[in-house]
C-alpha cells in the first residue's frame, strides 16, 4: 500500500491513506483467501478421489497410513485424555462458580457439561493436540522433503506423492481427530463427574449422573459431533501439507513454514467450528439466525 | 540429428526434438535446439563438464520440469498433458542412479531400494529374485537396513545401481554412477552395463569421466559429448574400441 506524508501545521507527519488504495488492498487480501481455500477444498477433493481408489492403497501407501495413524492417533491418546481430564475439571469448576451465583441448580450441570463438552470442547481439543502433534510435523516434513529434493526422487520412480505422502497424512489426521475426540470427552465427563462430586456440585451417583447425560443426547449432537471433527480435521490437515509443499528451495523457509502451517490450521479450525454452529444450532451465541 | 545408425521407430525408447532449455540453477545443462535419440540395447553417453549439474537434465527427461521449447518423448508418448496417471505409469519404466539426493530420509535404505516395486504391485518374490540376482552380481551381501543417513556414501552408491537396475526397466539413466567410488568398480559396472544391454533395455549414461567414449559394448553404444549447449561427436570416438 502506498502512503504519503504531509506536514500538518508543521508540527505532525501524518500519514494520508489513499481510500483506493485501501479498497484495492482489501481486495488483494479477499481473492488471496479465496485462492487458499480453494487450493485447499481442491486437495481435499483430490484426497477423496485417491482414498475411495483401491488402486491407490498399494503396499507403501497403506505402510504410510499406518505408521501416520501410530503416530498421530494412537501415540495422541494419552495428550487427548490428560488434556481432556484438565478440561473436564476447569468445567466443573465453572459450573460450580454459576451454581453459587445464580442459584443453578445441580441438575442443570449435567446437560451443560454434556453440550459443552460435545458440541464445542472435545473436537476443539483434539484438534489442537493433533496441529499441535501431528500437523507441525507433517508440515516439516513435506517442506524439508521438496527443499532436499525427496520428492522429485518419489516422482522420478513413478510414484505419485499425491498419493503415497499426501493422501495417508490427511485421511489419518481425520480418522486420528474424530477418535481422540471421542477420548477427550470421555476423559471430561470422568473428571468432570469426579471434581463435582468432590465439590459437593454433583450430588447423585455416576450411574444417575450417566443416565442424565443419556437423557440429554440428541440427534443435533451427533450431526454436529461428527462433521465438526471430520471437517475441522481435514481442513487442519489440509493447510498443514499445503503449507509444507509451497515451501521455496531454501531449507531456511521450513521453521518458517512449519510454524505459520500450526497457526494457519488453528485458525481454520476455530473459524470452521464457529460456522457449523451457525449452519447447524441456526445461532450466533444467543442470537438466533433467521 | 544425432541418432542410431539403423532407425527404427519402434525401438526407440529416448528421443529429443529440437530442444532447447536455459538452466535454472547455475552449472545446470545448456541446450540449443538439439537432437538426440536412444533406442533399446543401447547405451548412449553424454559428456559434461566437471562441475555440471545433470540433475536437473535427467528429471526433464522423466517429464519432472518442463524445457523452454522441443519435445521429449519416452516410448514414443511426450509429457505433455495432465495424464499423470500415465505419466507416473511411463516413470516407473525408468531406473535411474541420482546426482544429489537419492533417498528418502525416514525409509530404511532397503525399504528404499524396493520402494518403486512395491508401489507398482510387483509380487515380493519377483523383488526378491531381482535384488538377489543384481546383489550377486556386484558381490554384495544383503542389503542395507538402516536409514540412508547412516550409511556410508559408497554403499548408497552401490544401492542405487541396484534400485536402478532391478525390475526390468526400459531405460536406465546414469548420472555419475561412479562418484564415492573407487576405480575397482568400473569393470562391475560395465560388466553390469553390458548384462542390461542385452535385456534390450537402453542406458544414457551422464559423466564428465574423459574414458566415457572408449566404451564400445560391441557397437552398440554412442558418445556425444555437450558443448555449449550443443551436442558434438568425439572425433576419437568414431571406430574406438575398449571392452
Amino acid at each position: 500500500m502506498r502512503v504519503s506524508r504531509t506536514r500538518s501545521r508543521g508540527m505532525r507527519v501524518l500519514p494520508q491513506v489513499r481510500p483506493d488504495r485501501v479498497l484495492e488492498a482489501i481486495g488483494h487480501s479477499v481473492v488471496k483467501r479465496c485462492v487458499a481455500v480453494i487450493s485447499i477444498l481442491s486437495l481435499l477433493s483430490a484426497t477423496c478421489v485417491l482414498a475411495f481408489t483401491p488402486k491407490s492403497w498399494s503396499e507403501p501407501v497403506r505402510s504410510v497410513m499406518s505408521r501416520q495413524l501410530l503416530f498421530t492417533g494412537v501415540d495422541g491418546t494419552w495428550a487427548a485424555a490428560r488434556f481432556g481430564a484438565a478440561v473436564g475439571v476447569l468445567l466443573i469448576v465453572q459450573a460450580a462458580l454459576w451454581v453459587d451465583a445464580i442459584g443453578m441448580t445441580t441438575e442443570m450441570i449435567a446437560p451443560m457439561l454434556w453440550r459443552a463438552i460435545v458440541r464445542e470442547v472435545a473436537p476443539l481439543l483434539a484438534c489442537l493436540v493433533v496441529i499441535g502433534r501431528s500437523g507441525v510435523a507433517i508440515s516439516t516434513e513435506l517442506a524439508t522433503m521438496r527443499v532436499d529434493g525427496q520428492l522429485e526422487v518419489l516422482d522420478a520412480q513413478g510414484i505419485d506423492p499425491m498419493t503415497s505422502l499426501v493422501m495417508p497424512r490427511i485421511v489419518s489426521m481425520v480418522f486420528s481427530v474424530f477418535c481422540l475426540a471421542l477420548i477427550s470427552a470421555t476423559a471430561m465427563i470422568l473428571t468432570g463427574y469426579a471434581g463435582g462430586r468432590a465439590v459437593g456440585v454433583i450430588r447423585v451417583s455416576f450411574l444417575s449422573f450417566l443416565d442424565q447425560l443419556v437423557g440429554e443426547i440428541h440427534t443435533l449432537d451427533f450431526l454436529f459431533f461428527v462433521p465438526k471433527t471430520i471437517v475441522a480435521g481435514a481442513f487442519a490437515a489440509a493447510i498443514c501439507c499445503l503449507d509444507g509443499l509451497s515451501v521455496k528451495a531454501a531449507i531456511t523457509d521450513v521453521p518458517r513454514v512449519s510454524s505459520r502451517a500450526g497457526i494457519r490450521a488453528l485458525g481454520a479450525v476455530f473459524i470452521i467450528s464457529a460456522i457449523l454452529s451457525i449452519l447447524i444450532y441456526g445461532r450466533i451465541l444467543i442470537f438466533e439466525v433467521v | 540429428m544425432i541418432m542410431p545408425s539403423l532407425e527404427s521407430a519402434d525401438s526407440m525408447v529416448l528421443e529429443l526434438r529440437h530442444l532447447s532449455h536455459q538452466p535454472r540453477f547455475e552449472n545446470g545443462l545448456q541446450f540449443q535446439n538439439v537432437d538426440l535419440g536412444i533406442r533399446s540395447g543401447e547405451l548412449l553417453t553424454i559428456q559434461v563438464d566437471g562441475a555440471a549439474r545433470t540433475r536437473s537434465f535427467a528429471s526433464m527427461l522423466q517429464g519432472i520440469g518442463s524445457p523452454d521449447s522441443g519435445e521429449i518423448l519416452f516410448m514414443n508418448q511426450d509429457w505433455l498433458g495432465s495424464d499423470y496417471p500415465r505419466h507416473f505409469s511411463q516413470r516407473s519404466l525408468i531406473g535411474r542412479v541420482f546426482d544429489g539426493q537419492a533417498w528418502l530420509e525416514n525409509l530404511n535404505v532397503d525399504e528404499n531400494v524396493t520402494l518403486a516395486m512395491r508401489h507398482h504391485g510387483r509380487t515380493r518374490e519377483e523383488i526378491q529374485a531381482s535384488i538377489r540376482y543384481w546383489m550377486s552380481h556386484l558381490g554384495l551381501d544383503k542389503l542395507v537396513s538402516r536409514r540412508p543417513a547412516f550409511v556410508a556414501p559408497a554403499t548408497l552408491q552401490l544401492h542405487q545401481w541396484i534400485r536402478a537396475f532391478i525390475g526390468k526397466p526400459k531405460l536406465v539413466i546414469l548420472e555419475r554412477p561412479l562418484q564415492f567410488l573407487s576405480e575397482d568398480w568400473l569393470a562391475k559396472l560395465l560388466s553390469a552395463v553390458e548384462d542390461i544391454l542385452n535385456d534390450d533395455i537402453a542406458v544414457l549414461w551422464l559423466d564428465s569421466r574423459p574414458d566415457l567414449q572408449s566404451l564400445t559394448f560391441n557397437g552398440r553404444s554412442r558418445h556425444v559429448r555437450l558443448d555449449g549447449g550443443k551436442f558434438t561427436m568425439p572425433s576419437d570416438n568414431i571406430g574406438g574400441h575398449h571392452e
